[in-house]
């Protein structure tokens, strides 16, 4: 099935191709140029090299001269493989990477290493570390993003890291109960695989955080066409990314990823994990949010206009930005008995998206606003002070959410 | 030429966030990237040029990723441009429009692809009214509730895959002409038949500079053995070339000029308001193509007996069209004083070429 779609594919694409401008044709040949070029100039850096591993040649005539990327067996028999293929056929593999991974990024779906063998790679498996590779290079160079692996269930959830942090300073029981949920909640094909990462990936932005900031910055522009009458005004939120429209899926609507920053913040300063009947209770108490609680769906783009509470909830462990993990029923926990017990947690996308140390920042400009109105009022000297309090509030602050979460606040998962 | 740098991959992204960006907004959009990247306002005065090469830049970088940017007119005669942000990458058949529509669930796609069916099928009018695209909704194999689809409706325009219009009728939206077109010519496209949704353009300034875009709305030439369609602005830009006849068969546009041509409108305008609120295609059910959608938009074809609805109006229908006609030319002939004052869009390539 897969084999035939692809053959059919591929034809389709090289009529496609025959069918391109003659400018289109340039273009492409003008960059496969431009690319050589970069790649002779790049393949020196030895820097490059540490970075990416398994990194393979940019043109196939260089396969020799890349001793380093050669050093594992799996990068080798990539590179062999590109070799042997031409390098139209290999520049596919990436190009329907790369636009599987922004496809995927549509649906805030993660692309994972089944589908792409199924769908791109088919029987050239062995490849996949030269094409991921390669992928990765382009997707900083031209978009300013990168593919980055999601942690397994199990690998690097800081939960795990803070059993062995946090022994002491922490409840003995709590610390050891710990320990073990997170044997019984990594299922057994993620405890297998717990060393090599879960084989699925997301995109996210390469760009320095303070240009995303600024890119997020709303203020709109209202283009008026000549006949305003039957062409009315086009608005458009003025954000260079689009979040107010652009996430047309479920889950998009910005006040639903204030809720999601919410509940990440409630989990982290849980010791990163809280047990359900908790978290539903403070959830209810705190928060109003009932399981049956309507969520206001803003996004103009999605045809859906409101999402309840516990469907939110699902949506979010379907895409990764919480888990809820079995655990055994333990001793001291609320409404403990003989039924399942579950434990909320951060999922492998809020550590690979979000980051704790964002999610801070987050709480403590939440803190912080209260005071707002108030500055205007204030002398120069005053306003000084001010500030300085602030600051020194903001990092009380921290520390204080520091120590609520056990050890120190991660940042996003690195490539 | 400026290096490829971050300025470049924002204005990539935020063309990703949105897909279709209009001109003008691109303008300003570009003026805030320049600001967010270089820490400074943008100085020159020419932004459209400099935002043109830099799509010129991320076209080249980003083509033989199955991505292109096209920048194209807005068929109405708004003089708005769109810039798009498309995949090449051809849909082989219905099933794949999935792929294009990405974000939609299958029940949400499948009432999409009926939709655009019935748009296809409404020719001339290229549009169906509100009332027909609800009835559409209930006539799935899985039926959408009203409110359903009509929430459905709304995103689809926002998201660009439709167009609503003043009158409140449907058409293809911005996206569904710079991503669909040639899906909708492989699997809608039929040689045989002249009248359909999908004829190109027949914009030809020299050997080079054509438009064969498919026109939904503008005009048809209605000198017999030509039948050419025509953008309005397309047109626009023949007359302002002082070329004012017709690029198929010659003949001048002006119906008073010797030889001169009647058209008659593509688009809403071929259809009266009254006719908004008119469901024409509801015994369609799965069946691919109906020669009898919308009756007799060519005067010349038979209505299909098998719509019956359209048999007691066949009358109506006639009057109308001369009605229809008449207006027509009036609008031609209001038209062209319009078309030729425009003077600013010198450079209207329907696509970027790299030079």
């Amino acid at each position: 099935m897969a084999r035939s779609n692809a053959i059919t594919y591929a034809s389709r694409r090289s009529n496609h191709a025959e069918s391109s401008t003659a400018g289109a044709r340039r273009a492409v040949q003008a960059e496969s140029d431009r690319d050589r070029t970069d790649s002779e100039g790049g393949s020196a850096s030895e820097d490059d090299q540490a970075e990416f591993q398994s990194r393979p040649t940019q043109g196939t005539a260089q396969t020799g001269t890349q001793a380093g990327a050669a050093e594992s067996h799996q990068s080798r028999a990539a590179a062999n493989m590109k070799a042997g293929m031409g390098s139209t056929a290999y520049e596919r593999l990436v190009s329907e990477t790369i636009n599987m991974a922004l496809y995927a990024t549509q649906r805030r779906q993660a692309i994972k290493k089944d589908d792409i063998n199924k769908k791109i790679l088919s029987k050239k498996t062995a490849i996949w570390p030269a094409v991921l590779a390669d992928a990765q290079l382009r997707l900083r160079e031209v978009f300013g993003m990168e593919l980055v692996e999601l942690r397994s269930a199990g690998q690097g959830d800081p939960t795990l890291r803070e059993t062995v942090d946090t022994n002491e300073t922490q409840v003995q029981g709590k610390g050891k109960k710990r320990a073990n949920d997170a044997d019984d909640a990594a299922e057994a094909p993620a405890k297998k695989k717990a060393a090599s990462g879960s084989k699925s990936w997301i995109l996210r932005s390469t760009l320095p955080p303070e240009l995303i900031a600024a890119m997020n910055m709303p203020n709109e522009i209202v283009s008026r066409g000549e006949d305003e009458e039957n062409h009315p005004a086009i608005r458009d939120c003025g954000a260079l990314l689009h979040w107010d429209k652009g996430d047309g899926i479920a889950g998009g609507g910005v006040a639903l990823k204030g809720i999601l920053f919410t509940l990440l913040a409630l989990i982290l300063v849980r010791d990163r994990s809280i047990s359900d009947s908790r978290f539903m209770k403070e959830l209810e108490e705190k928060l109003n949010l009932h399981s049956e609680t309507i969520l206001p769906f803003a996004a103009k783009d999605s045809p859906i206009r409101s999402i309840k509470f516990s469907e939110f909830l699902a949506l979010l462990v379907r895409q990764n930005y919480l888990q809820k993990v079995k655990i055994q029923g333990v001793v001291g926990d609320v409404g403990a008995g003989h039924e399942t017990q579950y434990e909320w947690r951060w999922g492998s996308r809020a550590d690979a998206e979000i980051g704790e140390k964002a999610v801070s920042e987050f709480m403590l400009d939440i803190a912080e606003d209260d005071d707002a109105a108030t500055n205007e009022q204030l002398d120069a000297a005053q306003r000084k002070k001010e500030k300085q309090e602030k600051a020194l509030e903001r990092k009380r602050l921290k520390s204080a959410i520091e120590s609520a979460a056990g050890s120190a606040l991660q940042d996003v998962t690195p490539t | 030429m400026a290096p490829y740098g971050d300025l470049h991959r924002v204005m990539l992204q935020t063309l990703m966030s949105r897909r279709a960006v209009e001109q003008e907004t691109a303008n300003e959009l570009y003026r805030r990237a320049y600001l967010a990247v270089k820490g400074r306002e943008f100085g020159s005065a020419s932004v459209s040029k400099e935002l043109q090469q830099l799509l010129q830049d991320l076209q080249n970088k980003i083509i033989r990723l199955d991505l292109d940017i096209r920048r194209f007119p807005e068929q109405n005669d708004t003089k708005r441009h769109w810039i798009c942000l498309v995949n090449k990458r051809p849909l082989a058949d219905a099933n794949e429009l999935s792929k294009a529509v990405s974000d939609l669930s299958p029940l949400e796609i499948s009432y999409y692809r009926e939709i655009v069916l019935q748009v296809v099928d409404s020719y001339p009018a290229n549009s169906i009214g509100s009332k027909q695209a609800l009835q559409t909704a209930s006539g799935l194999d899985t039926p959408i509730p009203k409110t359903n689809a009509e929430a459905l409706l709304r995103a689809l325009v926002s998201r660009g895959w439709l167009a609503k219009s003043s009158r409140g009728r449907y058409s293809l939206g911005i996206r569904a002409i710079a991503e669909l077109s040639d899906w909708l010519r492989e699997t809608y496209g039929d040689p045989a038949e002249g009248d359909s949704i999908l004829n190109s353009c027949s914009f030809k300034a020299s050997k080079s500079i054509e438009c064969k875009d498919l026109v939904l709305t503008g005009w048809k030439c209605e000198q017999p053995d030509c039948g050419a369609h025509i953008h309005h602005f397309c047109k626009s830009r023949m007359i302002k070339a002082k070329k004012s006849t017709c690029g198929a068969c010659g003949q001048p546009f002006d119906p008073q000029a010797e030889g001169g041509i009647e058209m008659s409108p593509i688009g809403e305008d071929a259809v009266s308001e009254a006719d908004d609120n008119r469901v024409v295609a509801s015994k369609r059910g799965k069946k691919r193509r109906s020669e009898a959608a919308n009756g007799n938009g060519h005067g010349s074809e038979e209505p299909e007996a098998s719509v019956g609805e359209e048999d007691s109006e066949d009358g109506d229908e006639v009057a109308r069209q001369g009605e229809e006609r008449g207006r027509a030319s009036r609008r031609l002939a209001s038209q062209v004083p319009v078309s030729q004052v425009e003077g600013s869009e010198a450079d209207d390539s329907q696509e970027y070429e790299s030079e």
